[in-house]
């Protein structure tokens, strides 16, 4: 197994060797990316906040000319792309990136530098989005953005196309902050702390980081094949494709993407209610069990969304009765919540009333919630002001409210220091009226006929009165917003000295200083339940017994090449690896959608269509893929064997081997074009270049970093044993387009036979 | 602050905004049908309503008492530290799941096959175009098309076949029950009886660009009597105009690029880019719903219509104003 001996500076302690501004855009420290990440969602906050404010104006009156069609359009998307990309989600982010290594007793995560890259690709991706209402052309097609008015005729600017590259970046940024999470919490967890100790936070961030992992590829892959459709002239979404598949990939995402939203939030209020009730909470097995429940269900009711659509009873049944189904690990958590306040003591902080206010509003929200899995009162209610009230309570209820008395709960760790609660305590409830008064009256819209975004509405019987009380609420929520800021202004500088623990909590983040210094921990307590620091204040654990963590000679490595901790499968796997295998499985299911989207172009008999295909020459060309596989094989073993020259031959001989796939490629693309069977001749052609030719971009990526090993195994990097966890991801990599391959060549072209 | 508990609040807040509707006398159009296959939708909403309100109340109920009961006291000892009570937790999981169940195996499905059932009877097939903003009806049985405002008879079933020349299109009228998307290339079908004769006011609810918010939905239902002749008058082309400025107004009209996307039954006219203009005057709206129509709203839509429905496909036309009049007088004529 991997050792390496040479000192490595601590990831803190290497970004304050910067002070000021540079320090903060240098940095790998888990907090102050954690703190970049909140920073960044406050502010686009407040942005799309205040285009909430300007659509609630346009609508306070009927018939009202404040803002035209285009500029309502363009305002409500940004509002929901930004609430979703850039504010939820950073948010989340941050709280996962500051709480997590700090609640698992760890000292950063396992790829601070990946750690840097997730945010900062993340913030490219929303400065494209805010960039183009500098250029005049923001996107206004919805943050769904349905097919075909994304493509031309009907938009010809260059709106969509912002959207498309602003989120696909955000998602880079995502699904890599995704797979830090998921493998500092499989690597990093102090010792003691098994499965059933850890934070239910700490669950829920490693549940929602599945989703997105496995949910957001499909929307990238719908981005990608709409940017072919506007830009290589492909029919995937415009007749004689289908825009109803885009609808499909689209909440392949989307439905997941609300639980993403929802499940961080969860755990807050997990980790709030108990301490603040003095008790554990209720049921941690059905808790923990549950939020797994949703992020398994989360994937199987997309379809809901498309009710109208008419996608047939059959279809429209099981969409309804998975989404019915799902209610039920939710309620459960809102069971367990109850539970854990009986009997408790409870005290009303301000982060105990958001989280227990958060929870009466998205229990509003999770039953009209039920009402959309009854289908024909979606049929009735989808696309109205009903949907925007319902998804409001769920959102701003759940996500937001939750954030905020995470927020106030965890602010005295982040600064030392505790918000002011007379402040809080206005704030809480000027919120809550704020919100209720906004989007209540939206049930009522919605019944009443109102459909969702219309930059204004005809004067109707008590659409002007409902919709003004709509737009009264939305200032109130605002100034409640603006009272937060207020608050935390105010408390960096008079507030409360926090000390350590300042709730009496019980998870490890507790057990530092505040603020935490840059490696985390001097010293950390035994862990032998789900509250270490309960034990400690009950004298359940001997005082004396506390362990130095991690210990001076491990703080000296890099996060990533610590030593397997445990036997079981996950703590053997070094962690690049396993982060390799996260990363594949994410790309898998971008192959999924692309391979989908061929079966269904295949079946539709377009000319020419998979006829045309040359299968022997694939056939054998294909050969040398699958060769490749067991080539990089033979190179690992003699990598072990430290025979450095075998080694350097089977790469090479890889490598050799993945052009010639490659070479034949090229030919089969040359023939194919020659024929005039080009990727915008037909919705198959469109399918079969961007299915085959994303695969070949794959191997494209697999060669050079089989070139980056080759060339650092000449300089003699991997000798003595030393780095095999790299060779063993790249090779795990090249084992994963091999096999995409395998599927791809059964599909397309053993398919062209047989079929 | 402290003397306010939240389920009270809570409560008055949800009355408000009912109270208000009430007040205002509103009526709550999705709850007050007029199809056969509507009134079984919103018989189920009902349903769901008061389960809802059932599962609301125990929860703020419990919630409310919680908050009150085991709120923190000076001199409360330490709670016992209770980490979960297995039967309990299987309860509140089986029992909202066989709730759920039944409900939806006994109530949602059938009205689900009861909305998407078949006629008896061979139905009225109308044919929904939804465009960017507007919407054409075409009667394919009884060879007419007409544009925005459509009439149907009452009692007679009914045959909706909704596809879309261009985007995504939602065709919703509220009173009908549900709705259904117009997409293009492909055909989606909504059957109903409609029961009582009346005005009923729907929108475009998917978004589509633009003017969204003007692509409403205008419905007269009349009796069937009513409803033949609407449509024996349809199957005619509008009579050639007598009155020598309709007359001037029809050569203004064939003479401009109005023809380019207008149709009038009858003309050389035959463009389907805006609505079908055959009879007219009529309809008792311009613009899919922006404005009613009267000869001066057509003289200000003819004039600039980005004026009246900001996004519209028209261009701004500088007619004099004997040519505008003229146009107007013919246009409003076709009746």
């Amino acid at each position: 197994m991997a050792t390496i001996s040479e000192p490595y500076p601590r990831p803190g302690e290497e970004a304050t060797s910067y002070s000021g501004l540079l320090g903060w855009l240098t940095t790998v420290d888990h907090k102050r990316i954690g703190l970049l990440y909140i920073g960044a969602g406050t502010l686009f906050l407040v942005l799309a906040g205040l285009g909430a404010l300007l659509m609630r104006l346009q609508l306070a009156v009927p018939e009202n000319d404040l803002l035209g069609p285009d500029a309502y359009n363009a305002v409500f998307t940004s509002h929901g792309t930004s609430m979703v990309f850039l504010v939820g989600m950073p948010l989340l982010f941050g709280f996962m990136n500051y709480f997590v290594p700090l609640m698992i007793g760890a000292r950063d995560m396992v790829f601070p530098r990946l750690n840097a890259f997730s945010f900062w690709i993340f913030l490219a991706g929303a400065i494209i989005l805010y960039f183009s209402f500098l250029s005049g052309e923001p996107p206004h097609q919805g943050w769904f953005s349905y097919a075909p008015m994304t493509h031309p005729p009907y938009t010809t600017n260059n709106s969509v196309d912002y959207w498309i590259t602003g989120l696909i970046a955000t998602t880079i940024g995502s699904i890599a902050a995704a797979i830090n999470i998921i493998v500092t919490v499989a690597k990093l967890r102090v010792p003691g702390m098994t499965p059933l100790r850890i934070p239910v936070f700490v669950w829920t961030a490693v549940v929602a980081s599945f989703i997105v992992l496995w949910a957001l590829p499909s929307l990238t892959a719908a981005q990608v094949m709409l940017l072919f459709d506007r830009r290589l002239g492909t029919d995937f979404f415009d007749p004689p494709g289908d825009p109803v598949l885009y609808a499909h990939f689209f909440w392949f995402f989307g439905h997941p993407e609300v639980y993403i939203l929802i499940l961080p939030a969860f755990g807050m209020v997990s980790e709030v209610v108990p301490v603040f009730s003095r008790k554990p909470l209720f049921g941690y097995i059905f808790v923990v069990g549950s939020t797994i429940a949703i992020g398994f269900y989360s994937f199987l009711t997309w379809a809901h969304h498309m009710f109208s659509m008419g996608l047939g009873l059959l279809t429209d049944g099981f969409f309804g009765a998975t989404t019915a189904i799902i209610a039920v690990p939710t309620g459960i958590k809102v069971f367990s919540w109850l539970a854990t306040m009986w009997g408790g003591r409870i005290r009303f902080t301000t982060p105990m009333l958001f989280m227990v206010g958060a929870i009466l509003i998205f229990v509003i929200g999770g039953i009209s919630g039920v009402h959309f899995a009854t289908v024909p009162m979606d049929w009735q209610t989808t696309d109205t002001y009903y949907v925007v009230a319902h998804f409001h309570y769920v959102l701003i209820g759940g996500t937001v409210f939750m954030a905020i008395g995470g927020f106030y709960y965890w602010f005295p760790k982040i600064t030392g220091r505790i918000l002011d609660e007379r402040l809080g305590k206005w704030h809480f409830w000027l919120s809550m009226i704020g919100m209720n008064v906004t989007f209540f009256p939206m049930h009522f819209l919605g019944l009443m006929g109102m459909p969702r975004r219309v930059y204004t509405y005809p004067d109707r019987d008590g659409w002007f009165e409902l919709n003004l009380l709509a737009t009264v609420g939305a200032f109130i929520f605002a100034a409640s917003i603006a009272l937060l800021v207020v608050n935390v202004v105010y408390s960096l500088r008079r507030g409360r000295i926090a000390g350590d623990n300042p709730w009496n909590a019980w998870t490890l983040e507790w057990a530092t200083t505040s603020p935490p210094p840059a490696h985390n921990f001097d010293r950390l307590p035994p862990v032998r339940s789900a509250r270490p620091l309960w034990d400690v204040e009950q004298g359940q654990v001997p005082a004396g017994l506390t362990h130095e963590a991690p210990s001076s000679e491990l703080a000296q490595r890099p996060p990533a090449m610590l030593p397997p901790v445990g036997r079981g499968l996950i703590q053997r796997m070094p962690a690049p690896v396993l982060g390799m295998w996260a990363f594949v499985s994410s790309e898998a299911v971008f192959f999924g959608a692309l391979i989908t989207a061929y079966l269904v172009y295949r079946f539709r008999d377009f000319e020419p269509g998979a006829a045309a295909l040359d299968v022997p020459l694939i056939a054998v060309f294909s050969l040398a893929l699958f060769a490749s596989s067991g080539t990089i094989v033979m190179a690992e073993r003699r990598l072990r064997r430290n025979d450095d020259r075998g080694f350097r031959l089977w790469l090479l001989a890889t490598i050799v081997l993945g052009l010639v796939f490659l070479g034949g490629q090229a030919l089969e693309y040359g023939a194919l074009i020659g024929e005039d069977f080009t990727i915008s001749r037909n919705p198959f052609t469109s399918a079969f270049f961007t299915l085959t030719g994303f695969h070949g971009a794959h191997v494209v990526v697999g060669l050079i970093m089989l070139a980056v090993v080759a060339w650092l195994a000449f300089r003699g990097v991997f000798r003595d044993g030393r780095r095999h966890a790299a060779v063993e991801a790249v090779a795990l990599y090249w084992h994963f387009v091999d096999v995409v391959w395998v599927v791809v060549f059964t599909v397309v072209y053993l398919g062209a036979v047989v079929w | 602050m402290r003397g306010i508990r939240p389920p009270l609040l809570v409560a008055a807040l949800l009355g408000l905004p009912a109270l208000t509707a009430a007040g205002c006398g509103t009526s709550i159009e999705s709850f007050d049908t007029v199809t056969d296959r509507g009134d079984s939708i919103v018989g189920l909403m009902n349903l769901i309503l008061v389960i809802s309100a059932v599962v609301f109340v125990l929860v703020f109920a419990l919630y409310g008492y919680a908050i009150v009961r085991f709120r923190d006291r000076p001199g409360a000892g330490e709670p016992s530290q209770v980490a979960g009570n297995r039967n309990l937790e299987i309860a509140w999981t089986a029992a909202p799941l066989l709730l759920l169940a039944v409900v939806f195996f006994l109530f949602t499905v059938p009205v689900m096959r009861k909305v998407e059932s078949g006629t008896d009877t061979p139905p009225l097939r109308i044919e929904v175009v939804a465009h960017q903003w507007w919407w054409e009806y075409r009667f394919p049985d009884l060879g007419f098309v007409t544009a925005n405002e459509l009439h149907v008879p009452v009692g007679v079933p009914i045959r909706f076949e909704l596809t879309s020349a261009d985007v995504l299109h939602n065709f919703w009228v509220p009173q009908f029950g549900w709705k259904k998307y117009n997409i293009p290339g492909q055909t989606n079908v909504m059957t109903m009886e409609i029961e009582e004769p009346g005005v009923y006011e729907g929108a475009c609810a998917e978004f589509c660009l633009g003017p969204h918010a003007w692509m409403r939905i205008y419905v007269v239902a009349e009796s069937p009597e009513d409803f033949a002749a609407w449509a024996r008058l349809h199957q005619q082309p509008p009579p050639l105009p007598t009155d020598p400025l309709a007359l001037r107004g029809l050569q203004v009209f064939l003479a401009n690029t109005c023809v380019n996307c207008h149709g009038v039954a009858g003309t050389a006219a035959a463009g389907n880019v805006g609505p079908n203009l055959t009879y007219l005057g009529l309809r008792d709206i311009l613009g899919a719903g922006v404005v009613p129509n009267t000869p001066e709203n057509l003289a200000a839509f003819i004039t600039n219509a980005q004026a009246v429905k900001p996004g519209v496909r028209m261009p701004r036309y500088d007619f004099t104003p004997e040519e505008l009049a003229a146009l107007v007088a013919y246009l409003e004529g076709l009746r």
